[in-house]
């Protein structure tokens, strides 16, 4: 039995009088669920919700462990393509910037850049400007960002949206990898309920338009 | 050369916020501070309260501007028009409700390199050592909240502290800049520079150094000219500034 790293209870997701719930369900370490349902169903504010972001409109999240350390692999399009960042400085900033300046382990730091590129792939690409890469590249480098923090959970917007078939099929086995040979909790919304089946038979389908929140048998 | 230099560096955070008039806007606003401050205090233009005045007003502007354009009705840019434009006219207005004659106040708070004093070329350096420090030391924090804030949040970075104290720092240089140097020299030093190295450098590293070494060049070589030439002083240096940026459009790197 894996030991549960968090937990949904009587949770609400939304905005003022607009409100989806409730959620109840639990992760532990090792475990993934996959979060799909269609534009607009509440997955994205699902992800913030749980990455702290916003609050939730009733309900909470709790984590027995306390919050555990959270790598968020946001859409690709959210980080501002205009800064003229390299793969590394993307992936190295988080890291630099939870560590006090005087307490900074530059060697660290740079082991784990390099680690968690080579993860994804992407170790002779670490000197390329993140916008000259493809999206699929991209996204693996956000995923490298994530796991070079060592989190104890990976919080995944839409990995694969936008991507190629390959691209997508790298994720998906990078994903499969991850749940395998890594302790951390994985969730990960997905448009492709049949792509996310491959990663994991839990999932949580939300609808706001029609009020829906269904959870698979597994995960009651 | 010493505000050149970190006007070019912190220049290059204003034009990747998208946020190139943020400059002048907190130009505009210090020079209303520093009109203000007469207005309510009737005292003389040229001693320390105007200049405390603007200083203050121009720190407290560039906290907000930082925060500006982050909601989903209005872009940044068109809040700092705002600013400068409501600035500007205020200053007038108050100017002659004052009975100042607008080329006093110009005097009183908008500097120039050749007349700046001893006492304030000191204080400048002092707070431009400051600013470079804390620019350069907390340079990741500043950075992630600026391109991608939501990350930061979930790491537990406060991001919009984080995005106020910057504000503060580009505030207190852009307002004592103004001073120093004069507004339009600080305006073109706070965004040619940066861009510049940005259509020559290949990262953000390399185009940081580049924007500092632009805005000393172009400070030294614009004072020089200005001297040789008998020219005003802030129009040369950013003239100089201009120069960089022309050619660095004829030889930009392609992606």
């Amino acid at each position: 039995m894996n030991p549960t790293l968090l937990q949904a209870e009587g949770l609400y997701l939304g905005y003022g009088q607009s409100r989806l719930g409730p959620l109840n369900f639990s992760l532990g370490r090792g475990e993934a669920l996959s979060v799909f349902g269609p534009n607009g169903g509440g997955k994205s504010t699902l992800v913030r919700t749980l990455c702290g972001l916003i609050p939730p409109a009733g309900g909470r999240f709790r984590f027995p462990e306390g919050r555990p350390r959270t790598g968020y692999v946001p859409q690709k399009s959210r980080l501002d393509p205009l800064y003229p960042l390299t793969a590394a400085e993307v992936v190295s900033h988080p890291l630099t910037a939870v560590q006090t300046w005087y307490r900074r382990d530059h060697g660290g730091i740079a082991r784990r850049t390099a680690d968690a590129l080579g993860m994804v792939g992407l170790e002779d690409r670490a000197s390329m400007l993140f916008r000259s890469l493809s999206g699929g590249q991209q996204q693996r480098v956000l995923i490298a960002r994530a796991l070079a923090l060592e989190p104890d959970l990976i919080v995944l917007d839409e990995p694969a949206s936008g991507l190629d078939r390959e691209s997508e099929s790298r994720i998906t086995r990078l994903l499969q990898t991850l749940t395998r040979t890594r302790r951390c909790a994985i969730v990960m919304v997905s448009h492709d309920q049949a792509g996310a089946a491959e990663i994991t038979p839990h999932w949580l389908h939300l609808d706001w338009q029609q009020g829906l929140v269904e959870l698979s048998e597994a995960k009651r | 050369m010493i505000g050149g230099a970190l006007l070019g560096y912190l220049g290059i955070r204003i034009v990747l916020a998208r946020k190139s008039f943020a400059s002048s806007a907190v130009s505009q606003l210090s020079g209303f501070g520093a009109v203000l401050s007469l207005f309510l205090a009737s005292g003389d233009p040229h001693d320390h309260l105007p200049m405390a005045a603007g200083f203050l007003t121009g720190i407290a502007g560039a906290a907000l501007f930082s925060l500006s354009g982050s909601g989903r009705r209005l872009p940044g840019d068109a809040v700092l028009a705002a600013a400068v434009i409501g600035s500007s006219a205020l200053t007038l207005i108050a100017s002659r409700l004052l009975g100042i004659e607008t080329r006093h106040v110009v005097q009183a708070f908008y500097g120039d390199a050749v007349t700046a004093t001893a006492d304030e070329m000191y204080l400048f350096a002092g707070a431009a050592a400051l600013a470079a420090g804390l620019a350069y030391l907390f340079r990741e924090r500043f950075l992630l909240t600026a391109y991608d804030p939501d990350t930061a949040a979930v790491i537990g970075l406060p991001v919009r502290r984080w995005i106020v104290l910057q504000g503060f720092i580009m505030g207190g240089v852009i307002a004592l800049g103004t001073k120093i140097l004069g507004a339009l020299a600080v305006f073109a030093f706070s965004v040619l520079p940066a861009t510049t190295a940005l259509l020559l450098a290949g990262n953000l590293r390399a185009a940081s150094a580049m924007a500092a070494g632009a805005g000393a060049l172009s400070a030294a070589l614009g004072y020089y000219l200005s001297f040789v030439f008998d020219l005003p002083t802030g129009p040369s240096m950013a003239g100089t500034a201009l120069a960089g940026y022309l050619a660095a459009l004829l030889l930009r790197r392609k992606d």
